[in-house]
């Protein structure tokens, strides 16, 4: 029976053949122009590390010795580069004393910072390089993975010992080789000495480094290297959320200095909720403590952020993404009524011949699933052909320079998507003209021929 | 008109499937061709910067520790002015087209009370470096420009030059020039005396493109202290000698500022076109996209009409022939099917107003835009009712063909 229903249904589609291409062309564009929102939206939303993200969290603790800003009706933007919207670093003593708390699972200090590198032998330099300074923890706890080597120690990191993990791509850039262990980068004159290769590693976003972009289409750090030691070497965030009052009069532009000025993030890896509450708590009462901060006219102040809160508290999916995927799926929406009117006209030209098939015997629920099944194959080939245009679509996409268009692609969950979207539609679409032509009086139709 | 509306009320489906394609379109195309508007603000308002070639900028020069004193920074903006080519020199604390650094500020109208939202540019010979056309009023004097402020400048009495925008915005119906403006709300506010007003000068702010005040500037004259990030500004005689004056730049700014930069951050050295070339390329790709949305919407819509009508006309041809046969005219049939749409198309428009207005409320709930001024239903119900009627136009003229021969074939 459903074999003879698609029979029916093919050789309807192809009894006008120009209203159905305009059917399977209306179609297409709809589905094609909510694929290619949708696949942009679903990049920039993506978990940034499946698995881990959940249990990362992170912490901030107010110990800046400094009235609180004020907002008044001039207002100075200095953005050196993007300021992330929070007020979320916090200053080096404050960073050491969480992490030497160990209060949760794992914790690292993180910090990006500029520098210029070259290899040992200087033969070959990389200026302008993003530089990932952190502690021991941070490799194991963000799953960077390891190609080559080790990683360092707690030990290392509290010995200050120049030591560098570097990613297989820089490597190559400097040495040559993607197997650099042992090899020596140089940054303002101290040699780093490279213990472990991993592959590149760039989760998107990158949400430990807001600051210096939310996606990049070419790559992350590509060099991972102790703050104690990147500290020691001259490098220091080039810039800070707020500094201690005295210092910021004494040094009036842009700082980063970890030691005065809030530069620093802290990230801890919390496995249970019983934990989160724990450190919520310890971090509260770790600001309590700070006797300094009496006369500054503040209230104690911490928090733990978790990565989902934190990617929606810096608005990392830019409006604009939202906003096309409700333009696009409103357009949807018309060339779905479109077709319902054009699928309900074409029915209904053909009631003559519905109304002898009734007669001759045949249910109105036969009539009705015929036609149905007829409106969901135009759909489905409105799908095939959704598929070049959401690919060309992604190519418009992709030739925007704004950052993470270069991420844009289909990967299979989103060819799921698609079919199903198309399917839906068809099915929706098909109802109202099917009903109404199974509604055709066998009698009626059968007098008036 | 009862011939018209009762077989509409007869057979709904049909009409009312126009109905909701009309109201859905006319929702998506306004709210479209808003976001649209918004986004070409930045694109068609003159900037006010002549000869976009023959200026070029450096910026993104950021100093490790303390920022330079002034004396440091002005030796290097006269040391720029020296390069052979160079007709004019500034030292400025922002500029327009780079948002790396931004002054703004609620501005008043001393005595008048009336506010606006300003972007402040300060520095010297600015108006001679950006190329601004002076309306009316003066340039600042040299000793003005020589001025070296404690902090910024922001908290200084002093003189100003508004743009034309600003001024009628500030002193409706009145001439701006002598009138004084207030910095800030606060009674202690600044006060600065407006000397001269010129045509435009665009704010450098972009975050939200659809400000009306995109062109609400003010130029202060002199030198900012304890800046951190100082930019440079170089007008050239001639295009052709840009490219020289540009090399010679670096090296002078290399020279004076390069062993206490920030290493790692390298200043730009770019012309101004192309700092705005680059500035709005995002708009640029934006309204690209958004009229092909829009058009495509209105297509689509179009064909939707066409293909209804088409049929439904087709449907009544014995009814249409009996008319004829009755004494109708062809243009009574014509004018009947375009009434017939029109009204179809009228009660699509109102449910497609009413939808455009609820969408945007909600939109501006959820993403902060501006509200749709009325003035957008008027121009969309008018575009819609013109593409309803030529989208009828074919069917209503096979209509209008029908012999009235064909009310006697069937019966």
């Amino acid at each position: 029976m459903f074999r003879y229903n698609l029979e029916l249904a093919l050789h309807g589609l192809r009894r006008f053949p120009k209203s159905t291409a305009l059917v399977v062309l209306t179609v297409a564009l709809g589905l094609a122009a909510c694929m290619t929102t949708l696949t942009l939206l679903h990049v920039l939303s993506a978990d940034p590390l499946p698995g881990r993200s959940q249990h990362l969290y992170l912490a901030w603790v107010d110990t800046v010795l400094a009235k609180p800003l004020g907002s008044g009706s001039t207002d100075m933007a200095l953005d050196g580069i993007s300021y992330s919207q929070g007020y979320e670093r916090i200053k080096l003593a404050d960073a050491q004393a969480l992490l030497a708390a160990h209060r949760g699972v794992r914790q690292a200090m993180v910090a990006d910072m500029i520098a210029n590198l070259a290899s040992e032998d200087g033969k070959h330099t990389q200026n302008q390089q993003l530089v990932l300074a952190t502690s021991a923890d941070f490799i194991p706890m963000f799953g960077v993975p390891l190609r080559y080597g080790r990683t360092w120690t707690a030990a290392e990191d509290a010995a200050r010992v120049p030591v560098a993990v570097v990613d297989s791509e820089l490597a190559r850039k400097l040495f040559g080789t993607a197997d650099a262990v042992g090899r020596g980068v140089r940054i303002n004159g101290t040699v780093f000495r490279v213990v472990g290769v991993s592959t590149p590693y760039a989760p998107q976003p990158r949400f430990y480094g807001l600051n210096f972009g939310a996606y990049s289409s070419d790559g992350g750090e590509g060099l991972y290297l102790p703050y104690t030691a990147a500290l020691d070497a001259g490098l220091a965030p080039p810039d800070a959320d707020a500094c201690d009052a005295d210092y910021q009069a004494a040094n009036h532009g842009m700082s980063g200095d970890p030691r005065h000025c809030a530069s620093l993030n802290v990230w801890v890896q919390l496995d249970t909720p019983r934990q989160v509450a724990d450190y919520r708590s310890f971090l509260q009462h770790y600001v309590e403590q700070q006797k300094a901060l009496v006369g500054f006219g503040k209230p104690a102040r911490s928090q733990l952020t978790s990565v989902a809160a934190w990617l929606k508290r810096n608005d990392v999916v830019p409006d604009s993404a939202r906003l096309n995927v409700w333009l696009a799926g409103s357009f949807l929406l018309l060339c779905m009524l479109n077709v319902v009117g054009l699928l309900s006209a074409r029915f209904l030209r053909r009631s003559p011949e519905v109304g002898i098939r009734r007669a001759l015997g045949a249910p109105r629920r036969a009539v009705f699933l015929r036609h149905v099944l007829e409106a969901s194959l135009a759909c489905m080939l409105g799908g095939v052909l959704a598929l070049p245009l959401t690919l060309l679509g992604v190519w418009i996409l992709r030739q925007q320079d704004n950052g993470f268009s270069g991420l844009v692609r289909l990967d299979p969950a989103m060819f799921g998507v698609l079919f199903t979207l198309a399917l839906a539609v068809g099915v929706l679409v098909g109802l109202l003209p099917a009903w109404r032509v199974s509604r055709v009086e066998p009698g009626l139709q059968v007098k008036s021929e | 008109m009862r011939h018209i509306v009762k077989p509409l009320l007869r057979h709904r489906m049909m009409p009312l499937l126009v109905v909701l394609q009309v109201a859905l379109a006319c929702a998506i195309a306004c709210n479209a061709l808003f976001l649209l508007q918004q986004k070409l603000v930045p694109i068609v308002t003159p900037d006010g910067v002549g000869h976009p070639g023959r200026l070029i900028v450096a910026w993104n020069i950021a100093p490790r520790g303390n920022p330079w004193p002034p004396a440091t920074l002005r030796q290097t903006a006269t040391e720029l002015h020296a390069i052979p080519g160079v007709v004019s020199a500034s030292l400025a604390t922002s500029w327009p087209m780079e948002t790396e650094a931004q002054l703004n500020a609620t501005v008043v109208a001393d005595g008048k009370g009336i506010k606006a939202s300003a972007a402040i540019y300060i520095g010297d010979h600015l108006l001679d470096t950006l190329g601004l056309r002076l309306l009316a009023g003066r340039d600042f004097s040299a000793g003005e420009d020589a001025l070296v402020y404690k902090g910024a400048g922001l908290h200084t009495d002093g003189p100003t030059i508004i743009t034309q925008a600003l001024a009628r915005r500030l002193f409706p119906g009145g001439d701006a020039l002598g009138k004084v403006v207030r910095i800030g709300d606060q009674a202690n506010a600044a006060r600065r005396t407006v000397v001269g007003v010129v045509a435009h000068l665009m704010r450098n702010e972009f975050g939200q493109d659809d400000r009306e005040d995109v062109d609400y500037s003010m130029l202060f004259p002199g030198t900012a202290s304890n800046w951190p990030i100082p930019i440079f500004g170089v007008r050239v005689r001639s295009t052709a000698e840009a490219a020289g004056v540009r090399k010679a730049m670096k090296a002078v700014v290399q020279r004076e500022l390069g062993p206490d930069m920030i290493q790692g951050i390298d200043p730009a050295y770019e012309s101004y076109g192309d700092m705005r070339e680059r500035m709005l390329a995002q708009p640029k790709a934006a309204v690209w996209l958004l009229s092909g949305v829009s058009m495509i919407v209105l297509l689509v819509t179009v064909v939707g009409i066409m293909g209804l009508t088409s049929y439904w006309v087709q449907q009544r041809t014995r009814q249409i022939g009996v008319r004829r046969a009755l004494g109708a005219r062809r243009g009574n049939i014509l004018r009947d099917v375009q009434l017939e749409n029109l009204l179809v198309v009228g009660a699509g428009i109102l449910l497609g107003m009413a939808l455009a207005y609820a969408i945007n409320l909600w939109l501006m709930q959820r993403y902060e835009l501006t509200r749709l001024p009325w003035t957008y239903l008027p121009y969309g119900a008018l575009l819609m009712l013109l593409l309803g009627q030529l989208a009828v136009l074919s069917p209503a003229l096979r209509a209008a063909r029908v012999p009235p021969v064909v009310a006697t074939r069937s019966v």
